[in-house]
């Protein structure tokens, strides 16, 4: 399923609202600004976790989570920046500490790791295979290439959210593609075809 | 080394499908594209990993989710109180901030010893007069002395009974002794009569007792035996209340006719409360023939408000008390006569013994007794009670500025305190701190790499 923003002409009349209006609307208590809101990024938001946590309840949680947290800071929020960074920007810090509290409990209590956890539950086999080939790119340049990708996120937004220089965004995104495509067209190795066919008994 | 020789970089044929040029830089890049052919490969193996990460699409998101979250949104609305999830970390952070100051408040002052000037100081016991010693032991009833041992056994209870009241009686008068209004209490109360066993020690303070144990003379006793068979005898009891303008003053006049009289006070208490009138209680022993010159040197302190007096007749008593005191004394001669006369079985002499034993401490009982009715027929009992006239004073409460001043004395000593507190905390524990410390620190060490290492690869 598609997971582009939808665009509402169905809010306050037949022209597309913006979402930074929607925001603000919401901020001074129309209850259906938020609605419309969560109806346009409900699935990339899901998306969004759901391409970077193997499990899919753990991105339903979080897509949640993340709901929440725009609902409780309506009242300081500042139309300083496109509502979908300042989404995305909650997005990221909300998966930043899930995948802390992650490490925490495998380190120091020696709970599984989500990125441990068997595969096969992606879905699609593009998936498996993408989600293979993606792991084998640095974090952070895994990070940005999704950012544009997926998310489609621009430069200076990508560049905002995680805090880097434009320059540097943009030379590592080049970096990422040309390492994905080349990731791309090995051959599959061992392991990813017995996920594959894993995936292909479960289907 | 590698010098590339377009004249536009790959970043940017990368930028260009990605609509992140300017205008005028995407048609450049744009006509050079049209040129190039490796440029435009790179463009094309760019275009395919797009276009291969495209190909992952997620399922839908279930709707529960969105009942979820709407229903959530309600509830914001409605301002309905939410737990746990969500809450700021300040709130957490601040709440184990608090608790952590408490505790080291908490451990600042109990490490911090109390000022030298805050010590309670407890006199050491007032020894005991005779005469109460005395009087425990006529106390003493038969059915418990049954010998002598058992006899010396009640009598040291009887002490220690006394010690400890007389000790608890001290603690009470010396926490009572606060100064109230900055008047000191020694000044209103010298101590100058005989045989007085006194309460204060001499620190001054708003309110004062003393207790005195006084005994007639062996010179007065003599005199009554002399003569008690005689003249009737009556014991005197006067109750005055008088208003003094001048309290001090009054009070030493009071010492004064208590000298010239021979008298003493049994009992005195003042009482200077402050925003209140001073109130004198006392209880006085005066000599018979004396009582009526005292009574009226004491009216001339003040204004009489009440004035009681009474007598009861204790000569038949008195004569009961000699005559069953005479027997009681002959009983015992014959007993030690037999004691000493008689041979027997041991039982016997045992039986003697005791029965000796308690015909002697009915013996001096009934003295004590005697001594006692004596007593209250030599020395009339006057209860004094004087007040002062009083008359309000405009007192205004502290300034601010002695208020501010008192404030920030407290406050300093309270952050020195705390300060010592920390640094006696540290003197105490830095050591095994520091051993502990020692030993964590390489699984810390470890375990924190550990963590670091898999955070980078997420």
């Amino acid at each position: 399923m598609s997971d582009r923003p939808i665009d509402s002409e169905s809010w306050q009349g037949t022209t597309a609202t913006s979402d930074e209006r929607l925001m603000l609307d919401f901020s001074k208590g129309a209850a259906e600004a938020f609605a419309e809101l969560f109806r346009r990024y409900k699935q990339p938001l899901f998306g969004f976790f759901r391409r970077r946590l193997a499990d899919a309840g753990h991105a339903e949680e979080l897509t949640q989570e993340t709901f929440l947290a725009v609902l409780r800071g309506a009242a300081r929020y500042q139309p300083r920046a496109l509502f979908r960074t300042y989404l995305y920007a909650i997005a990221f810090r909300i998966l930043q500490a899930h995948r802390r509290k992650q490490v925490f409990r495998a380190t120091f209590l020696g709970q599984r790791r989500e990125g441990q956890e068997a595969a096969g539950r992606d879905g699609t086999e593009a998936a498996v295979v993408l989600r293979e080939a993606l792991r084998k790119l640095d974090p952070t340049d895994r990070e940005i290439l999704m950012l544009r990708e997926f998310e489609e996120l621009s430069y200076a937004e990508i560049s905002e959210l995680l805090n880097l220089p434009l320059n540097t965004v943009r030379s590592r995104l080049f970096r990422a593609r040309v390492a994905i495509k080349e990731v791309l067209d090995e051959p599959a190795p061992l392991a990813t075809t017995r996920k594959l066919a894993g995936f292909e008994e479960q289907v | 080394m590698t010098v590339s020789t377009h004249p536009v970089e790959q970043e940017e044929v990368m930028a260009l499908a990605d609509r992140e040029l300017t205008p005028g830089r995407a048609r450049i890049v744009s006509s050079h594209l049209a040129e190039c052919e490796a440029c435009a490969e790179v463009a094309a193996n760019l275009h395919e990993a797009s276009a291969a990460l495209g190909r992952w699409t997620v399922e839908s998101i279930p709707e529960q989710i969105e009942k979820q979250v709407l229903g959530e949104r309600r509830e914001e609305g409605s301002g309905r109180a939410r737990s746990g999830i969500g809450k700021p970390k300040w709130v957490w952070a601040g709440a184990l901030a608090g608790v952590g100051l408490v505790v080291l408040l908490l451990v600042g002052r109990g490490s911090v010893r109390a000022p030298i000037g805050a010590r309670t100081v407890r006199p050491e016991p007032m020894p005991m007069a005779p005469q109460a010693v005395e009087s425990m032991n006529l106390s003493l009833s038969t059915e418990v002395a049954k010998s002598k041992k058992e006899y010396k056994q009640a009598e040291e209870n009887y002490k220690n009974w006394l010690q400890r009241q007389q000790e608890s009686q001290l603690t009470t008068s010396l926490e009572r002794e606060r100064p109230v209004d900055g008047r000191q209490a020694d000044s209103l109360m010298p101590l100058s009569e005989p045989n007085v066993a006194t309460d204060s020690n001499g620190g001054g303070g708003g309110q004062v007792s003393s207790s005195v144990d006084g005994q007639p003379t062996s010179d007065q006793q003599s005199k009554t035996d002399s003569n008690g068979a005689l003249a009737p005898m009556i014991a005197r009891t006067v109750s005055l209340s008088i208003v003094v303008k001048d309290f001090p003053a009054s009070r030493a006049t009071l010492d004064a006719i208590l000298s010239r009289h021979h008298g003493y006070s049994a009992q005195l208490d003042v009482n200077t409360a402050e925003n209140a009138a001073r109130t004198l209680q006392a209880s006085l022993r005066i000599p018979a023939p004396e009582l009526a010159g005292a009574i009226n040197d004491l009216k001339s302190l003040g204004r009489v408000e009440n004035e009681t007096q009474g007598g009861e007749e204790v000569s038949q008593q008195h004569a009961d008390l000699v005559a069953r005191l005479k027997n009681s004394r002959e009983t015992e001669r014959r007993l030690q006569a037999i004691l000493t006369e008689r041979t027997g079985k041991i039982s016997d002499v045992l039986a003697v013994e005791q029965e000796i034993a308690r015909v002697r401490l009915e013996i001096e009982q009934m003295e004590a007794e005697q001594k006692s009715l004596e007593h209250r027929v030599d020395f009339a009992t006057v209860n004094l009670n004087l007040s002062e006239e009083y008359k309000a004073n405009l007192t205004l409460p502290m300034s601010v500025g002695t208020r501010l001043h008192n404030g920030l004395v407290e406050g300093y000593r309270n952050a020195s305190e705390t300060i010592l507190g920390i640094i006696l905390f540290f003197v105490e524990y830095a050591l095994t701190m520091a051993i502990w410390i020692l030993i964590l620190l390489a699984p810390a060490i470890f375990l924190w790499r550990r963590f670091r290492r898999a955070m980078a690869t997420v």
